[in-house]
C-alpha cells in the first residue's frame, strides 16, 4: 500500500517545471526555491465493528523561495490530482539567515480501509 | 499564534439542552469555563513532548482567556508566541533549516481536548438530570 510520504512525493514529482523537494528538513545546500513536506498528524476518522475504516493524514508542504512569497498554484494542482484536500495556509517570516520566504500549506488525505 | 477547536457533537448537545428547557448560554459558559486550564496544560505537555531541551520560554507566553462572548458566539481565546517569542512560530511551522515541531495544532486537533469537552458535556447533562 502506498504510504502518505510516497503519495506526497509522487505528487510533488509531477510539478512542472520541477522544483527540488524532500522530506523535511532539506539537507545539504539549499536551492533558491525548494519544497519540504512532513506529516503533522494522523487520526482515525471512522470505525465499524471495532475496526478502523477511515484515517486522515494532515501533511504540511512548505514552499521556500528567495525571490519572494512562493506561488502555490502548481503544488495545489499536483496535490489535488493525488486526492489531497487543501486546508490551512500560513505565511512564514523570511528566514534571516538563508533569506528564503516561506509558505506553509496543509493538505489532508483521507484513507479508506478496504 | 492562535489555536482553534472544531468540535462535532456540540450542536446536538445544545439541541438536547433546549429541548429540556435549559439555558444553552449558561451550559456553554460552564463548559468553556472548565476548559482554559486544560488547554494550557495540554499546550505545555505538547511543548515538552516536542522539545529536546525544554526551557519553558515559549510556555511562558501562553495566554488562555476566560469565556468571552461576541453576540451569540461564546469562545475561549488561546494565544502563544507573539513578538516576545517568535520561536513559537518557527517551532510550529519550521524554518528553512529546521523541521516543524507542531505543538499548537496537536493540542487543538488531538483527541485529548475533545475528550475533555465531551466529559464536561456529559457531566453538565447529568447535573441537569438528562440522560446524555
Amino acid at each position: 500500500m502506498t504510504t502518505i510520504f510516497e503519495r506526497v512525493e509522487t505528487a510533488l514529482g509531477t510539478i512542472s517545471p520541477a522544483v527540488p523537494f524532500a522530506l523535511s528538513p532539506y539537507k545539504g545546500d539549499l536551492p533558491s526555491a525548494y519544497i519540504v513536506h512532513q506529516l503533522i498528524n494522523s487520526h482515525p476518522e471512522q470505525h465499524a465493528d471495532n475496526e478502523e475504516t477511515e484515517r486522515s493524514y494532515t501533511v504540511q508542504v512548505t514552499l521556500w523561495d528567495k525571490a519572494g512569497i512562493p506561488s502555490i498554484t502548481s503544488v495545489d494542482a499536483a496535490m489535488k490530482a493525488a486526492n489531497l484536500e487543501k486546508s490551512d495556509v500560513r505565511q512564514i517570516s523570511q528566514d534571516p539567515q538563508t533569506h528564503h520566504y516561506g509558505l506553509a500549506v496543509e493538505y489532508v488525505y483521507f484513507e479508506t480501509q478496504e | 499564534m492562535k489555536g482553534e477547536l472544531s468540535f462535532k457533537g456540540l450542536e446536538e448537545w445544545m439541541e438536547d439542552l433546549v429541548a429540556a428547557g435549559e439555558s444553552v448560554d449558561d451550559a456553554v459558559t460552564e463548559l468553556l469555563g472548565e476548559t482554559p486550564p486544560f488547554i494550557e496544560e495540554e499546550l505545555v505537555a505538547q511543548l515538552k513532548k516536542t522539545s529536546e531541551a525544554y526551557t519553558g520560554e515559549t510556555a511562558s507566553t501562553i495566554q488562555v482567556s476566560g469565556v468571552q462572548q461576541a453576540g451569540n458566539y461564546l469562545f475561549v481565546d488561546a494565544t502563544v508566541g507573539g513578538k516576545e517569542a517568535p520561536q513559537a512560530v518557527y517551532k510550529e511551522y519550521g524554518t528553512s533549516r529546521q523541521v516543524a515541531e507542531p505543538f499548537v495544532r496537536p493540542t487543538f486537533r488531538g483527541h485529548r481536548l475533545k475528550n475533555k469537552l465531551k466529559e464536561g458535556m456529559k457531566s453538565i447533562m447529568q447535573r441537569f438530570g438528562l440522560s446524555k
